[in-house]
């Protein structure tokens, strides 16, 4: 039996790169943990026997395959890691820092970052490598790059969230969420903003959901002519993709003259509700139309009529997947700021009371009144320079990405639970 | 070959017809699936339908308890009376209409509620029919007020009795008895069929419409199907639809035999299947078409 | 006889509720005052038709519904037209592409914000529009299904951070280390907005592309690989070009996406209101339609304010256009596999 030297090679080449990539992934999680523990030469070694290999594994993958190897892929993983070493040598350590104003130095990202472009460069050449046809070769590095794609947002979105989460818990207290800032008694709290977004939330909800599940309920029940679904499809995907800050001069120039002539909390549930509204008809329309025909058809065979078969049959199927539209609807208006930033928010208002223990119990005032809200919070404390009240700012951050990641686990937990549960 | 006409029975036998049709077209869009059928069915007795897929036997199904209102572009032309009171006229109530002529559908439907509700479904809804034409705003009051002094409004006996009633005329008592209460979608494929069934006689029905009844489910659960439809005959008229024309020689006092739209032949089961006065009958029934 | 009469209080019953409803509305949007009696005479004819003819009331109830996200879009362009289109008649060609926006001497132009609004989109699309498909084309072919019904929620979650969110830590993070980086002396450079905006505008990319491939019947792609090609030679030849307006759809979508975002890229920008120059220098400041309107609308007034209507109402108009076009693709896309 003939030995496929090629072959051969090419293994030897994988497990080459590999160890490399290996290398790397450790030479990371060192400068992690201890950035000052590697030297600066070894660094530049590491560039050099990059750049070797590189050139070493173009040259003994290009002449000694049978199978014609795909050019443009060895040139660019070329260009790649040619690149990585470069920059490797030349600036080991330039100084991207990372300040969070206390003087923390975080270790270098730009070489943090260019080793991982090595590893990912190694790993890649080493996927191109194990398959013999081209075909599988260009399967592998698709796959590879593909998954790259995904992962990449979703580390920026972990990174994100484990910034704020650690810089937020340091604020995050008991006494952060329930009372108000207060700067003659000296106390930092958001309790307003919370209660802000809360009201908010409850507004729209009540506004969106009956008209946007009853324009659903419509256009799958009644609506007969396909034009007026897709008109109505077309103008709510409009209206979902209008810029925020346009429903925010909307309000602006529409609701706010029309109410009180000031910002109140009632324009922000109404404007909100008009963003939450095009989501609640999509989601609504696609669950209705994934109930099975055979139960309309079943019910109305009884000798029901249309409408009492969509209270008592579709309506009750289709409620676990329209609760979960509209709570991952929620969980994406309640961080909205341009909308309610004109129509209806002022800094430092105290939260609104519906409530009380004295006889109406019940007041709509605070409807009329202005509101603290979250996301608004957070940019005011932009706005008015961040550095004196940076903590405050990562407590609220981080509580408005809580929030939202409980209205997103709610979501999908409901819609995993009733998935299990339902029959059809 | 003339098949046009005259395989209906004589006029002596009105007070046994429980559904007349004549000359009954039906069209989806441009697209003809019935035409010209005239036929006479009769009261208490199981008449089946038979005849290749795509022959229309479904289409006229729904042509009587007008299922076919639903589907976009169908037309039915000619005429169809139940107990003597035409179908397709103004003044006709559908959903009275649907509660007098049941249908049990090719796939069982039971809808995702518990046992009890699904029978009490029909009986519900048709208060809410008369609660709509008669506007008294007595009966407003809800009844979950009262659940157990629920009453059927067809008939006034309370609701658990017309539910038990049900399920034991379907003979399927004795499986749910202890689960009234639990969803119908984890009963096995037969039993939801028969709960479809017993959904239907809540109702209390005349006729019975079933469209292939047992086609989904195994050898099993369809004998018992069958079973029930044998016993159901002595109160109720049934119309099946079927293509199995073991099911049909089985089951059924009557056969007619659709062909493209058109009724070929019709008549008393035995005699149907045993000298068929059609060639083509013979030549379906013995599988040399079809 | 009674059925007559029946049919009679039905149609006047219909017709009150009806004409109160569009007097209330014409009262609140023409005369801007709250009409109590009409609203009451509205509510109390639903009341009465729910009790007595409750499946039409219940039908005219959800045909209204219906018409609600129509209406909110009407009255939207309406009032925008109405407050940003003065802007645009008193000189449009400057209006657009003139140099100068000056609050001081009352000059207003747009041109430098929309030039900044396409730097950063782009920027933006750069970065998101690879990625989005390549995550579209992971999601809807590679991954496993169990690795997908996490991946799935986990890039919708990305769309759900506020913006405000992203543009804190954009500004805290990334800001400051390009600046620090490249030896910037100001903050706000396009650069630092295209990046995060990339990352925001994905989601939306990837959710839209990746219904587009999985709306590719399964057969199709089957068939290719049953002659023994490739997973990815199947996807490559078959699904793509089938989703590929889709594809189109999903991009447009993410660009529309990008152009109307707002708050992130008003925190992450310099606010300068002039033409960076060279005029495709990222690295310098600068200001786009968006957070133009949010940060000068709290403090404009007389011909400022209608010039940042007439910046809204531009927005506006042209992610209308975008997500027009986006949608009539999708439902061509959609008829196409529906009638194969």
């Amino acid at each position: 039996m003939r030995t496929d030297f090629g072959l051969l090679l090419k293994r030897f080449a994988f497990s080459f790169w590999f160890i490399l990539a290996l290398v790397s992934v450790g030479v990371i999680v060192t400068l992690i943990l201890q950035p000052e523990s590697v030297p600066d030469g070894a660094l530049r070694t590491g560039g050099t026997i990059l750049m070797v290999a590189a050139f070493a594994t173009f040259a003994l993958n290009f002449f000694t395959t049978e199978l014609q190897p795909q050019l443009g892929q060895y040139i660019l993983s070329l260009l790649f890691l040619f690149l990585a070493g470069v920059v490797l040598l030349f600036f080991p350590r330039q100084g991207l820092v990372l300040p969070n104003f206390e003087g923390d130095i975080t270790p270098s990202l730009v070489t943090l970052s260019l080793f991982f472009i090595v590893a990912i460069g190694s790993g890649w050449v080493g996927f191109l490598l194990v398959k013999e046809s081209p075909a599988l070769n260009s399967q592998a590095a698709v796959k590879y790059f593909t998954a790259l794609s995904v992962l990449v947002p979703l580390a920026v979105l972990a990174f994100f969230i484990a910034y704020t989460v650690s810089e937020g818990s340091a604020v995050i207290s008991w006494r952060f969420i329930s009372q108000r800032s207060d700067l003659l008694r000296g106390t930092v709290g958001i309790y307003p903003a919370i209660m802000g977004t809360f009201w908010l939330i409850i507004g729209a909800t009540l506004f969106a959901v009956p008209i946007g599940v009853g324009a659903a309920v419509f256009l799958t029940e009644y609506a007969r002519r396909k034009w007026i679904k897709q008109l109505v499809g077309i103008t709510a995907d409009c209206l979902w993709s209008t810029p925020s800050i346009v429903f925010g001069l909307f309000g602006y120039i529409f609701l706010v003259p029309r109410i009180t002539g000031h910002s109140t909390l009632l324009a922000g549930q109404i404007i909100l509700a008009a963003m939450l509204l095009p989501l609640t008809i999509a989601t609504s329309t696609e669950a209705l139309m994934s109930v099975p025909d055979e139960f309309r058809s079943g019910s109305l065979a009884l000798g029901s009529s249309k409408w009492w078969t969509i209270r008592t049959v579709v309506l009750p199927s289709a409620i676990p997947s329209i609760v979960t539209g509209v709570l991952l609807g929620i969980g994406r208006i309640a961080g909205e700021t341009a909308p309610i930033m004109l129509i209806a928010v002022m800094s430092h208002t105290s939260a609104p009371n519906f409530f009380s223990l004295e006889a109406p119990y019940f007041h709509i005032g605070p409807l009329f009144r202005e509101i603290d809200a979250l996301p608004y919070r957070l940019y005011s404390i932009y706005k008015a320079g961040v550095g004196g009240s940076i903590q405050e700012a990562w407590g609220t951050a981080m509580v408005l990405i809580a929030l939202v990641l409980l209205f997103y686990g709610l979501g999908i937990t409901v819609r995993s639970y009733f998935r299990r549960k339902r029959g059809w | 070959m003339d098949i046009k006409q005259s395989d209906k029975f004589e006029s002596g036998y009105s007070d046994e017809v429980a559904i007349e049709i004549n000359g009954l077209d039906v069209y989806y869009g441009e697209e003809q699936a019935i035409q010209n059928i005239s036929l006479d069915v009769l009261r208490k007795k199981v008449t089946a339908l038979i005849g290749p897929s795509g022959c229309g036997k479904s289409t006229l199904l729904r042509a009587i308890n007008r299922m076919n209102d639903l589907i976009d572009g169908a037309r039915v032309e000619g005429e169809i009376k139940v107990d003597g009171q035409p179908v397709y006229s103004r003044d006709v109530q559908v959903s009275k209409l649907r509660q007098k002529v049941g249908q049990v559908f090719q796939k069982p439907n039971p809808f995702p509620k518990s046992i009890y509700d699904n029978i009490a479904f029909g009986p519900r809804a048709y208060r809410h029919q008369l609660m709509k034409s008669s506007k008294q705003l007595a009966n407003m009051v809800p009844n979950f007020f009262k659940r157990d002094g629920e009453r059927s409004p067809i008939d006034g006996r309370p609701m658990d009795e017309v539910v038990r009633d049900s399920l034991e005329q379907a003979a399927l008592l004795e499986e749910v008895e202890d689960k009234m209460h639990e969803s119908a979608m984890d009963l096995s494929g037969g039993q939801q069929q028969r709960l479809c069934i017993a959904r239907c006689l809540a109702t209390k029905p005349e006729i019975i419409l079933m469209d292939e009844p047992t086609s989904s489910l195994d050898p099993i659960s369809a004998g018992r199907i069958e079973d029930l439809i044998d016993d159901l005959s002595r109160d109720y008229t049934v119309l099946i639809v079927t293509h199995n024309m073991q099911q049909a020689a089985r089951i059924s006092d009557y056969t007619a035999l659709l062909w493209l739209g058109e009724l070929i032949e019709y008549g008393e089961t035995e005699r149907l299947f045993e000298q068929p006065d059609k060639e083509l009958t013979e030549r379906y029934i013995t599988g040399r078409v079809g | 006889m009674l059925n007559k009469i029946s049919i009679n209080l039905k149609l006047i019953l219909g017709l009150s509720i009806v004409l109160s409803l569009i007097g209330f509305l014409l009262i609140f949007v023409l005369a801007k005052s709250f009409n109590i009696y009409l609203f009451l005479i509205a509510i109390i004819g639903v009341f009465l038709g729910w009790i007595f003819y409750e499946d039409e009331t219940a039908k005219a109830l959800l045909f209204a519904a219906s018409t609600s996200a129509g209406a909110i879009l009407l009255l939207i362009a309406i009032f925008l037209f109405i407050r940003g289109f003065p802007a645009f008649q008193r000189d449009p060609i400057f209006f657009l592409s003139g140099s100068t926006w000056n609050v001081y001497r009352d000059i207003y132009s747009l041109g430098p914000m929309i030039w900044g609004s396409l730097i950063v989109t782009f920027g933006a699309t750069l970065i998101a529009a690879p990625m989005g498909v390549g995550a579209a084309i992971y999601i809807g072919k590679f991954a496993p299904e169990w690795l997908r019904s996490v991946l799935k929620p986990a890039i919708e979650l990305l769309a759900g951070i506020p913006s405000v969110v992203y543009g804190f830590l954009g500004f805290i993070l990334l800001n400051r280390a390009i600046m620090d980086y490249f030896a910037i002396p100001n903050m706000g450079q396009f650069i630092a907005p295209s990046i995060i905006l990339g990352f925001m505008a994905l989601p939306t990319i990837t959710s839209v592309a990746e219904d587009a491939i999985d709306a590719v019947p399964e057969h199709l792609e089957k068939g290719a690989l049953a002659l023994g090609v490739t997973e990815w030679q199947a996807i490559k030849e078959v699904t793509l070009p089938l989703a590929s307006s889709g594809i189109t759809a999903a991009l447009i979508l993410g660009i529309g996406r990008a152009l109307g975002e707002t708050m992130a890229v008003t925190m992450m920008l310099g606010h300068k209101t002039k033409y960076p120059s060279p005029l495709f220098d990222i690295f310098e400041p600068g200001e786009s339609l968006t957070s133009l309107i949010a940060s000068q609308i709290g403090e404009a007034s007389g011909q400022a304010v209608d010039a940042l209507m007439g910046a809204g109402l531009l927005l506006f108009f042209i992610v209308l256009v975008l997500s027009t076009t986006s949608r009539i693709i999708q439902s061509r896309l959609q008829r196409r596999f529906r009638r194969g």
